[in-house]
């Protein structure tokens, strides 16, 4: 006896029972049009800042590569890195001695056992030399064939490519020991030219052996002005941080407009989804990034040291996450550590800093004759009182008296009791984060 | 007369001993089904242990001991019995039976808990006896893992005191038994009681405050064990004989005012409220019949869902939030405790019963008796989902939210543990049985799919069927099983749904794996042939230091080591002059020798030869350097590298290994650049020239070199399958679910040698084919664009030189085929 008419209690009974299944089934299927729906707005997000053609493209990272750069001077670079690279491998031992010499530019006059050594390999790098004068080979000419797109990109199949920044910094050594200025500015600009990156590590970079090299005393006025142009004139950190932030965007396209992430079981077993609420998230993380100001500074790393903290505390709530596989949390974090690179460019702004400090305390003493007092002194030679600033906005540690002068590349002689800690709440522990060492000019 | 001395006859013969023998086989007859049962168990765990070691030998980091599965048949018995043979015979009324016949209740108390005393001693005489023959208690093969954490088990001690504890939950089973008629509440009853010695234990080292030996602790849980069954066995006693003596009378309550109770009301107030239709009442039945369950179910998923919101909210597990961890597992035990509900309630078989009688279709009854259960499920997944979006799931505030799984993957896990927990009700007729039964195959069968999932590349979409398997073979079981005739057609659907959830995935991964094409065993063979018939495998191998003699300056990496002395003393021992290096090769052209070196080494030799020509261009353009002749020195040492590179080249195209092919296609590449920008056609008639020109091959030269040592490669990577060492390596199987990468090796390993056969022809025919160039890409650089690699056109169209890999193999065959393959240098020769 299968009774049709309905009673209300029939119907509360079947409302109470039909009510948490059907509720469940609507918070997914909302879950999934937000998720569609978040797809759709990842690709005008992108637009934004790439062109239709860039995104289509099946690597927009090769694509833009190949668009900012030209094959004109890669055959001849590849020929002489690997002919570097041989050099440098017969003289390895040669970069270990050096690195640990701390006073090569502190008498020019004294023969140093490593001179010979270096007169050798010089001697035998001289036909290298000679090509790289002759080629005046910069960065936006070379393509190097890295297969952008594909796992293990920057193949570019040399093993080392820093061996002709090597040499050019032996051969700016040499040059200021041989006292010999241009041969020391071509070696300078030369190095410049190939851009070595910024996030190349810090050996790798001329400017504090220039740096080092006025302390000396062997520039003259001209050619102190000349430096200071180029110092001053060194790519602009803001333009670096941009880009940096705008090739990571293009290495991640793939995993933003469509989730996909190869990934090898080696390291992450499980197969993984990602929600657009999450991409989408990321990508708002890039901008807020793009959009931190004074880069070099310090207030730029405690912004971004601010944001990621903030970031840590909070997540998304959006209904898409609840159908991501397995987690709410999906560990995908491309990009390396922005806060190091906030922290690296404070470090290079400073050593710009000090460099132009340096050269305008030679140029003072070329000019006047005589030793600066203090730093203000330096306006007499059109050193802006900015430019004399340590990172925590202090003057650099100037001492003047009649042995000399001595510049310090900070305001303090820091030291950190606790090493490296990475921490900015005390003024040591600041400087030395971003410093890292202290150094002490003497000048002549 | 007669009849009289047969009765009296009858009347002596018929003493209590028949009836106790009687007694005593009908109990140990119930016992059957909990027997077969403990054999199902304990061999599906021997069965999945074996296949987890076989199939996947220690990937998946679970694994218990041996014993464990001998372990099962004492401890599941003492926790079955009582439920068995009290409880369901209680609910059955078939005690009511028992009782009318003349038998004492002592005697009916006493005999059934002899019976399973004496069971239980036989359990465990067997369990013991297999653990000694086979030697599975030592301490070397006994060991458990669960994810990271490993144990032993190796404590003799420990044996007295299970069997103490076993006889403990033996007794505790009966006393719940006995005293609780509701199954279910009976065995919620039971789970502390058994636990009971374990709580008092661990108070009283909480008491003590240090922390006691294991000895210690086991002669403590052996006395409280002990005091355990001295309290418990004569309450159970005395409950027995309470149940199966008269009931009481009820209680006389006095008289109230009859006004409002009028006979009318009375009547009306006792009638069940009225449904229209045939649906709501089964519903309104399953509430109200188990609304004790029901509350206590919802309760165990409320307890869990506020540990978790507990332990989301805080950043350190100190002191008691760390004990919350322990209520997380009642949520999966109380959903399959759901799933068991559905057909295995109290009252369950009279209810389906009367269902039948009254003619409600099985369709309905099937979807009536799920509706409770379900929507329980569906509104607990609703708030967890809500209260997930509330909750900040980043490692810094909480480790325990940034782990927490999506309400997807709650569904899934959730869904297998009650469709099988469902049939399994459903299937197994005694209560008791499915709730030892359920929880084991729902662990099983959620952490088979889970480990397909992972690791064999199984679909959501075959998920979804594996999950749907059991709950589509209660429903085709309905309708026999409200007339109960469902067995034995019902084993055949087990039958099914056991099939479906372990071939599925199986099927699938077999189905991929076999997609990939595998190597003809004709071709094979053919290819072995060939190996084996090479004339180069008889000669012999040099070692050639291509890379100078630096590499024998040790450097010892003291930090107290003279840099200056190293320094020197590493440009007193370097040597980069290839004449040295092929000096062997030089002294004996006629053994034919095969050069054996590495990339690394390759790469100082490019790199050396570098420097020689950029010598040479520099004293070229000298304008100081009036007279080219014929033995100035830059000249001479690139004569010499050309020479030796001549030499080394026809050394190393004898190559039998994949990278020694390799290495000489960039030779060849190095050397005909150099003999095309470098080399003025003046200097022709050098000896070193000639020499570098004739080691120049052609593409059928080449291509019959690099067979050579492909199939070489085949032959001994089917000679010793053992040895890891073949000389290339697969990135694509890094990107395969990681339980198959075993089976698709071979096939994949076929696949790569099947495409560089393929792209040795094409590059000898100078074909512009693309497909293996396709192949090689995908095995060597997964998920990457072909377009913008070194296999794609763009690149390829670039002089080789340009873009070659020096130090490292990114993938082989990158130089096949290309232009300076097909470059000409017989005007040059000389006769």
């Amino acid at each position: 006896m299968s009774a049709t008419r309905k009673t209300s209690r029939d119907r509360a009974m079947i409302a109470l029972t039909l009510t948490p299944p059907i509720a469940l089934i609507l918070f997914c299927v909302s879950a999934a049009a937000t998720w569609q729906a978040g797809s759709a707005t990842i690709r005008p997000l992108l637009e934004q800042s790439f062109s239709s053609e860039l995104i289509d493209s099946p690597s927009p990272e090769a694509a833009d590569y190949a668009a900012r750069t030209s094959k004109e001077q890669t055959k001849s670079y590849r020929e002489l890195i690997a002919a570097v690279d041989s050099l440098n491998y017969q003289y390895q031992f040669l970069f270990d001695a050096l690195a640990e010499q701390e006073d090569l530019f502190d008498n020019l006059d004294q023969e140093h056992p490593v001179d010979a050594y270096i007169a050798e390999y010089l001697a035998d790098a001289a036909p290298l030399l000679e090509m790289v004068r002759q080629f005046k080979f910069r960065a936006s000419a070379i393509w190097q064939p890295n297969e952008l797109g594909n796992p293990y990109r920057f193949s570019n199949g040399m093993l080392q490519s820093r061996g002709l920044t090597d040499l050019l910094m032996v051969e700016f050594r040499s040059a200021v020991r041989d006292k010999q200025t241009d041969r020391a500015i071509e070696a300078f600009d030369l190095f410049e030219r190939l851009d070595p990156g910024i996030n190349a590590s810090a050996s790798q970079r001329i400017l504090p052996l220039v740096t080092r090299s006025i302390a000396s005393g062997i520039w003259g006025e001209a050619e102190l002005n000349q430096l200071d142009r180029r110092v001053h004139g060194s790519r602009d950190l803001e333009d670096i941080w941009q880009n940096r932030l705008r090739g990571t965007k293009l290495s991640q396209l793939p995993w933003l407009l469509r989730g996909e992430v190869s990934e090898s079981w080696r390291y992450d077993a499980i197969p993984k989804t990602y929600a657009p609420s999450r991409r989408i998230q990321w990508l708002r993380h890039q901008d807020e990034f793009s959009r931190v100001r004074g880069i070099g500074t310090l207030a730029a790393i405690k912004q971004v040291i601010e944001l990621e903290n903030e970031w840590a505390s909070q997540s998304e709530s959006a209904l898409d996450l609840a159908l991501q596989i397995p987690a709410y949390n999906q560990h995908h974090h491309p990009g390396g550590s922005t806060q190091y690179f906030a922290i690296l460019f404070a470090g290079i702004a400073n050593e710009r800093r000090y460099a132009r400090t340096a050269i305008a305390v030679a140029r003072y003493k070329l000019k006047y004759g005589d030793d600066p007092a203090t730093l203000d002194d330096l306006s007499k030679v059109g050193l802006p009182r900015s430019e004399t600033l340590d990172p925590t906005g202090h003057p650099f540690l100037f001492e003047s008296d009649e042995q000399g002068c001595r510049l310090g590349n900070a305001a303090i002689e820091f030291t950190d009791g606790r090493g490296y800690s990475g921490l900015f709440d005390s003024r040591d522990s600041t400087l030395s984060s971003i410093v890292k060492q202290f150094v002490m000019l003497e000048f002549r | 007369m007669t009849t009289e001395a047969t009765l009296s006859a009858l009347t002596t013969r018929r003493h209590e001993a028949s009836s106790t023998a009687w007694f005593w086989w009908k109990e140990t007859r119930q016992l059957a089904p909990l027997i077969a049962l403990l054999a199902t168990v304990s061999l599906l765990i021997i069965v999945i242990n074996a296949i987890l070691d076989a199939a996947i030998g220690g990937q998946l980091r679970f694994r218990l001991p041996h014993e464990v599965t001998m372990l099962v048949f004492p401890g599941l018995f003492a926790t079955g019995a009582g439920p068995l043979l009290v409880g369901q015979e209680r609910s059955q009324r078939t005690i009511d039976w028992l009782a009318l016949l003349p038998i004492s209740s002592q005697r009916i108390a006493t005999t059934k808990l002899l019976v399973a005393i004496a069971g239980l001693a036989v359990m465990w005489l067997f369990a013991l006896l297999v653990i000694t023959t086979f030697g599975l208690g030592r301490r070397e093969t006994s060991y458990w893992m669960i994810g990271s954490t490993t144990g032993y088990s190796g404590n003799p001690f420990s044996y007295p005191v299970w069997i103490s504890h076993s006889l403990f939950v033996l007794v505790a089973g009966y006393f719940v038994a006995w005293r609780i008629k509701n199954q279910f509440y009976s065995l919620i009853a039971l789970i502390p009681l058994a636990f009971s010695p374990v709580i008092a234990t661990s108070l009283v080292s909480e008491y003590v405050g240090r922390s006691l030996q294991t000895g210690q602790l086991d002669w403590i849980n052996f006395g409280f064990t002990l005091l355990g069954i001295v309290i418990v066995t004569p309450l159970t006693y005395r409950a027995a004989i309470a149940t199966l003596g008269a009931a009481d009378a009820p209680a006389v309550t006095p008289l109230l005012d009859v006004s409002p109770h009028s006979p009318a009301s009375e009547t009306n107030d006792a009638i069940a409220p009225a449904f229209g239709t045939q649906t709501a009442p089964i519903i309104w039945q399953s509430l109200h019949s188990a609304k004790g369950m029901l509350a206590i179910l919802v309760g165990m998923l409320l307890i869990s869902f506020l540990a978790a919101v507990q332990l989301a909210a805080v950043d350190r597990y100190r002191g008691i939030t760390g004990l919350l961890f322990w209520l997380l597992p009642l949520a999966p035990l109380a959903v399959c405790w759901l799933g068991i509900s559905v057909f295995k309630h109290d009252g369950a078989s009279q209810r389906i019963r009367f269902l039948a009688d009254r003619g409600v279709s099985h369709r309905k009854a099937y979807l009536a008796l799920h509706a409770v259960p379900i929507s329980i499920l569906s509104g607990s997944l609703l708030i967890y989902g809500v209260w997930n979006m509330t909750v900040v799931h980043e490692e810094s505030v909480s480790g325990f939210a940034a782990g927490l799984p999506t309400v997807v993957t709650m569904l899934m896990f959730a869904a297998v543990i009650y469709s099988i927990s469902q049939w399994v009700s459903q299937f197994v007729r005694t209560l008791i049985l499915s709730v030892i039964l359920a929880p084991i195959l729902s662990l099983i069968a959620a952490g088979w799919l889970s480990f397909a999932y992972v690791s064999l590349g199984f679909p959501i979409l075959g998920l979804v069927l594996c999950i749907a398997a059991p709950m589509i073979a209660s429903w085709s079981m309905m309708r026999r099983y409200m007339d109960s005739t469902d067995r034995p057609v019902t084993f055949l659907a087990a039958g099914v749904v056991v099939a479906v959830i372990t071939l599925l995935p199986v099927g699938v991964a077999t189905s991929y794996v076999l997609s990939i094409p595998a190597m003809h065993p004709n071709q094979r063979q053919q290819l072995l042939n060939e190996a084996q018939s090479a004339p180069a495998s008889s000669h012999r191998f040099v070692s050639i230091p291509m890379g100078g003699f630096l590499d024998s300056f040790q450097r010892l990496s003291y930090p107290y080591n003279d840099p200056m002395r190293d320094l020197k003393e590493s440009l007193e021992h370097y040597q980069m002059d290839p004449q040295a290096s092929v000096r062997l090769l030089k002294s004996r052209p006629d053994d034919n020798f095969i050069a054996q070196t590495n990339l690394y080494d390759y790469q100082r030799w490019h790199g050396g030869m570098m420097r020689a020509r950029l010598r040479w261009r520099q004293a070229q353009n000298d304008p100081a350097q009036n007279d080219p002749a014929q033995n100035d020195p830059a000249w001479a040492e690139l004569a010499s590298w050309l020479d030796a590179s001549g030499v080394l080249l026809s050394a190393l195209r004898r190559g039998r290994l994949l990278t020694d092919q390799e290495i000489a296609d960039r030779l060849e590449v190095l050397l005909i650049d150099t003999l095309r920008h470098d080399v003025p056609p003046e200097r022709d008639d050098d000896a070193a020239v000639q020499m570098a020109i004739a080691a120049i091959g052609t593409p059928a030269s080449r291509s019959a070199a690099r067979r050579g040592a492909v199939v070489a490669t085949l032959q001994s990577l089917l000679r010793n399958d053992k040895d890891r060492y073949y000389n290339f390596r697969l990135t694509a199987l890094e990107c395969q679910p990681e339980g198959l990468v075993g089976w698709m090796e071979p096939r994949m390993q076929d696949a790569f040698f099947i495409a560089l056969l393929e792209g040795i022809e094409a590059s000898a025919g100078r074909s512009e084919d693309q497909g293996w160039r396709l192949k090689l890409h995908a095995l060597h650089q997964p998920g990457g664009v072909f377009q913008t690699s070194r296999y794609g056109d763009e690149m390829r169209s670039m002089p080789a030189m340009e873009t070659m890999t020096l130090g490292r193999i990114s993938g082989y065959g990158q130089l096949w085929g290309r232009d300076w393959e097909y470059v000409n240098f017989n005007h040059r020769k000389q006769p």
